[in-house]
Order: structure tokens, then sequence, then C-alpha cells
């Protein structure tokens, strides 16, 4: 009760000077806002990361054949950036070595794509910035796309090069916003497609890498859209389990190193990108901004704390001669000492209080704004919370130490 | 020991010293003083005379540098700070002159304070803290902040706090000092109903026609009393009245 009468002061003090205790708090309100926050996005993101990203980017238990590497991870030397950008173009005789190498493979399939921003069109209507890509068998199967209306591609379609195509959702609603769009004949580049499948809808961050994107048979991308007939850009092998994964990789750079005729000690002159390397982008973000994060953290709340003790020690100085009755009425060293800090660490509290919200609302922000997955998690509000005390008594500690030590004829004379 | 039935508040030898740089100022310089159940003691002497230490003392703000203080038959000269707090607490009833009320707290949470710090429940509390308002004639008053009172009704309240833990003694200081004459005599009817109930009071003052509502009269003089015969001196004032 004692401690209920600091908490009332605290409050009182609060709404009697509104701005003076939002600047009083804003380093604590800063520091927890910034920790929900970057615990929210990476939160989201690690969920998004393992749960969607790496599955439907790169598939799980894939392997992927490309010419260069194409996830930076800030950490490759500007030599092998230069000496990757030397590599030969991949070809469909290397696909085929690369299918005879792994023989045990699951699904195999290769594709080559490229970004158009005039788009697709129909009577009309268009939608621009889509991603053609040009598949061949077994490239929905292996990527694990749906189609939800229609077929997908068949045999037949890859080999007499069928101007067929397979539409992603957002491209589906623009352009047939009232009818369907099966059947119909849509203009891309100087070609026209007949629609024979719509993709079910990915959504989500990221979401319109299928939802932006049409599929053609491989042979029928080459007639259209390549300058070069023989040039593939992904060659792609998913294996039925993680145990398969290193053997046939090895197998793949091997029997690929021995068709180029390079010699050992040599590099290769390919890369071989698997979804744990995605993953251990985001690990390395993960872990820049988790090592970053306590410190900022921990200067803000510092530097909130000290604010918070010298807005204390001046609350102390101006109420002395309360300290004064208080004591001669009866209080104790740790009534007053209890209630300088119950106020210290209800201020304190307070600023985390909005700090939390403010954290929750930027969150929100994001996942409003980037489809990011972006939620706070309970542990964290608890964490920020703990924090605040944590400031809060720690700040208060040494002002209601000097309050508590006053002599009650000292503190009511005095003026 | 000094535990005589009725007697409230028995001192020996009581001494108070401050250092004060290279020089020692003997505030008190051996008092001995005896005071019985539901007396009205009036302290007086000259400023710097020692009455303010002396009321310290009894008060139970300041402990003596020598000498005993026995209280309600507690020796307390040797108690520390929480120690002191506690009896202040149970024993003692501050009024001051200039109220020392909390001023951003109602008229009924400063009569609360004492019982918060006395550990008592918030029901009970407030129960004697409006009982303790009526006493005083302010229960149509519990929720106005000091601002918002006049001088004598802060006095009042400040009164209101002072026996709301029903202690031993009522501790005045110049109760009536920052009062006009007419508001004074109110607060000194005040004192003396609570004194006809039975209360112990002892009041610090520098006015002579307060002191003569005492029953008895301690002088202060250079940290000694003046007379030895207390009684002598109510006499005298007694016979000016």
């Amino acid at each position: 009760m004692k401690f209920a009468e600091g908490i009332l002061m605290a409050l009182q003090q609060i709404r009697a000077h509104k701005l003076k205790s939002f600047f009083t708090l804003i380093g604590v309100i800063i520091g927890i806002t910034f920790f929900i926050a970057v615990i929210t996005v990476v939160e989201g993101m690690n969920r998004y990361v393992q749960d969607d990203f790496a599955g439907s980017i790169f598939g799980v238990n894939t392997f992927t054949v490309v010419r260069r590497t194409n996830v930076t991870t800030g950490s490759e030397s500007e030599a092998r950036r230069r000496r990757e950008s030397r590599n030969p173009d991949l070809t469909i005789a290397d696909a085929e070595v690369v299918k005879t190498s792994a023989p045990d493979a699951w699904r195999f399939a290769y594709s080559s794509d490229e970004f158009s921003g005039e788009g697709a069109t129909y009577r009309e209507k268009r939608r621009r910035n889509i991603r053609i890509i040009g598949g061949s068998d077994e490239y929905e199967v292996l990527q694990g796309w749906e189609v939800d209306q229609g077929r997908g591609l068949s045999t037949l379609d890859q080999r007499r090069g069928l101007k067929v195509a397979i539409i992603g959702s957002q491209i589906a609603d623009r352009l047939f916003p009232d009818v369907t769009p099966l059947g119909k004949r849509i203009r891309v580049g100087a070609h026209r497609f007949e629609v024979v499948g719509i993709w079910e809808e990915q959504g989500g961050f990221l979401g319109n890498i299928r939802d932006a994107s049409i599929l053609v048979p491989f042979s029928t991308y080459q007639q259209t859209f390549s300058s070069d007939r023989e040039r593939v850009e992904d060659i792609q092998v998913k294996m039925r389990s993680a145990e398969e994964m290193d053997g046939a990789i090895l197998e793949t750079e091997a029997a690929l190193r021995s068709a180029r005729g390079l010699r050992p000690g040599e590099e290769s002159n390919f890369h071989i990108q698997t979804s744990s390397e995605i993953l251990g982008l985001w690990e390395t973000i993960n872990r820049i901004l988790m090592t970053a994060l306590p410190s900022l953290t921990l200067v803000a709340l510092v530097v909130g704390g000290i604010v918070i003790m010298n807005i204390m020690l001046l609350s102390v100085a101006s109420r002395t001669r309360e300290i004064g009755i208080r004591k001669a009425l009866g209080a104790r060293r740790k009534d007053v000492m209890l209630q300088f800090l119950a106020e210290s660490s209800t201020l304190s509290l307070f600023g985390a209080a909005i700090g939390i919200g403010l954290g929750i609302l930027l969150g929100k922000l994001v996942d409003a704004t980037t489809a990011l997955p972006a939620s706070v998690p309970l542990w964290a509000i608890w964490f920020s919370l703990a924090l605040g005390l944590l400031v809060g008594v720690g700040s208060g500690l040494y002002p209601a130490y000097k309050a508590a030590k006053q002599d009650p004829i000292v503190a009511l004379g005095y003026e | 020991m000094l535990d005589d039935t009725g007697t409230l508040i028995q001192t020996r030898g009581l001494r108070k010293e401050y250092v004060m740089g290279a020089e020692t100022v003997y505030a008190l310089r051996g008092v001995d003083l005896a005071i019985q159940a539901n007396e009205y003691i009036a302290i007086m002497g000259p400023s710097g005379s020692g009455k303010s230490t002396l009321m310290n003392l009894i008060g139970c703000l300041d402990t003596p540098t020598a000498g005993e203080y026995m209280l309600n038959g507690q020796a307390v000269q040797d108690l520390d700070d929480d120690e002191l707090a506690r009896i202040r607490n149970r024993e003692i009833g501050f009024v001051f002159q200039t109220f020392n009320l909390l001023p951003r707290a109602t008229a009924l949470h400063n009569v609360e304070l004492p019982l918060i710090y006395a550990g008592i429940s918030a029901k009970e509390r407030i129960a004697r803290a409006e009982e303790s308002l009526r006493i005083v004639d302010l229960a149509d008053r519990m929720d106005h902040k000091p601002n918002e009172l006049s001088g004598g009704q802060r006095q009042r309240v400040a009164i209101a706090r002072a026996l709301v833990n029903r202690p031993s003694i009522l501790l005045a200081d110049e109760p009536t000092g920052n009062l006009d004459s007419s508001t004074s005599a109110e607060i000194m009817q005040v004192f003396d109903d609570l004194h006809a109930q039975g209360q112990t009071i002892i009041m610090v003052t520098h006015e002579y026609d307060i002191a003569t509502r005492a029953q008895r009269t301690i002088t202060l003089r250079d940290g000694e009393i003046e007379s030895r015969d207390a009684h002598l001196v109510h006499h005298t004032f007694g016979t000016a009245t």
C-alpha cells in the first residue's frame, strides 16, 4: 500500500506533466519500440523463410545448377564475382549431363525465364511487370505448383512447342476480371498464348513470384523469347530425401566438370545452389540483427535510465519537505525508498508500455505494407516489461536512497 | 528505572550538542523533566534557548548526545532511525506552525498517512481518518486539497492527522504562529477540548497568552530549564490572566 502510494504518485506526475513525462521516457520508449519492432520483423521473417520461402522458391531437397551465384551473402570476394561472370552459359547438353549423373533424382527439370516490363495483354487490359518462365517437363511438379483452374502443361505441349500458358492469379485477376481466362488468348510481346490453366494463388511476402508469372513449355519459350536456342538458365534436381542431397550434388558437380573438361584443382565454371544457401543468407542477416539488437536496445535503455534518474533526483530535491513530513509521521527508510522506487518503476513501465504499443504498431505497418507475416511474440512483450521494470528500479535506486536517508528535522526545515 | 505509573515522559540529564566547524554548540545542557499523562504543558523560551531542540528530542525526531529519555515506559535515547520512526508513528502526533500538509493530497488522504505507515488496512484507515476529521469539525471538507482550505481549516486537518493514530502525546510547535487572532482562538479551543477529553498536550510557543491556557509552563534559557518549580511559574502566569 505504500507501494500503491508510489504508483499513484507516479501516475499523478505523468498526468500533471504529460510533455515532460514523454521527454523523460523517450529513451525507454525508443529502446523498447526498437526492440519490439526488430523482434517482430525477425520473427516474421524467420517464420516466412522457414515455412514458405525456402520451400516455395527452391523447394525442399532441391538443388539448382546455375551459371553463377545469384544470391549475394556479401561474403564472396570480388575475384570470385569476376571469375563467375566469365562462366559459360548452361546448355541443354549440360542439362542432359546433370540428368544422367543423378539417376536417383525424383524430379528433374530445366528452365529459363525473363522479366517483361511490358507484360501481358488481353484486349485492352494489360498486366505489366511479369515473369515469363519456360519450363521443361516436371518443372511445375518439381516446384510444387498446383493449378487452381484448368490443367498443367502436358508432354505433348512440350514436344510440339505449343503456344499454351499457365498464368498466375494476379495476371488472371487483372486481365480477366469478369470472364474465365481458360481458352482465351493473351498476348505477350509479339506472341499469342492460349491460357490453359491458372496457378493457385500463392500470396504472402514475395508472392508475386508465382502470382505474377506465366509458364510456357520450354521448347515454346526457346522458339519465341530466347536468342540462343541452346541456352538454359536453371537446371533443377529434386531428391527424395535430405540424406541423398550431398551425394547427388557431388556427383552432379563431378559429371559436369568432366563434361566441360575441367582439370582437377581448376575452379568449377558453374554454381550449384541449394535452399540451405538461402537459409544461410537469412541466418547471416538474422545474426547481424540479433547482435546489433541487444547493444542498441541497451544503449537506449541506459540513456533512458539516466534521464529517469535525473528526473527522480529533481523530484526528490523538490519534495524534501514532503519526505520530512512523511518521516515525522512514521515513514521508515524502506517506506520512503519503496515510494520512490515505485514511482521510478511506474514511470519506466509506462514508457515500456508505450514502446510496446508503438512497436506493435510498427510491426502492423510492416505487416500491412510488405506482406511480411509480422506478429509480436508474447515473450517479447513480457521481456520488454521486465526490461522496463529493471530500468525503473535501476534508475530509481540512487534517488530513492538519497530520499530515504534524509534527516527529518533538516527536511522539515527545508523551504 | 524511571517508570512511575502515570508518568508519560521522563528525562534525566538530557544533553544535545552540535559540532559546527571548530565550535561546539550546547543546545541542551542537561534537562530533567517529568510529564504526567493528561498534562497540558507549554514550553517557552527565547529563540536559541533550546526549545526547538527539546521538542525534536521529545518528538523522537532526534536523539540526545547524552542523558536518558523514557517515553511511555520505553527508553528511546539509543534507538535507530527506523525504531524512532515507529515510535513517532505510534506515540507522537505532530502539529506544526506551517501545517505541513501534503499539497496534492486531499484532507482525508493527509489524515490517512500515519495509518498507512502503521500498516492499517485501507478500509479501517478511511473509517478512522473520517472519524478524526469529524472531531475537528471538518467532516464536510474531506475531499478538499489544502489550497482549497483556509488557514484554520488546514491546521484542523493537521490536528486530525496528529490524532488519528491515538498518540500518547500531541506535540504542537507554534500551532497558531501562522494564524490570525480569531482563528488562533478557535484552534486553541480545539486543544482545550482535546485536553478535556484526556489528551496529553505539549505545546511550544513564545506567546504568553497561549501558554496560560496550559496547566504548566516550562521555560528554557540557554539550554536549561529556568525554573525548577514549574508549578510556581504556572501560578505566576495564572494570576496574570
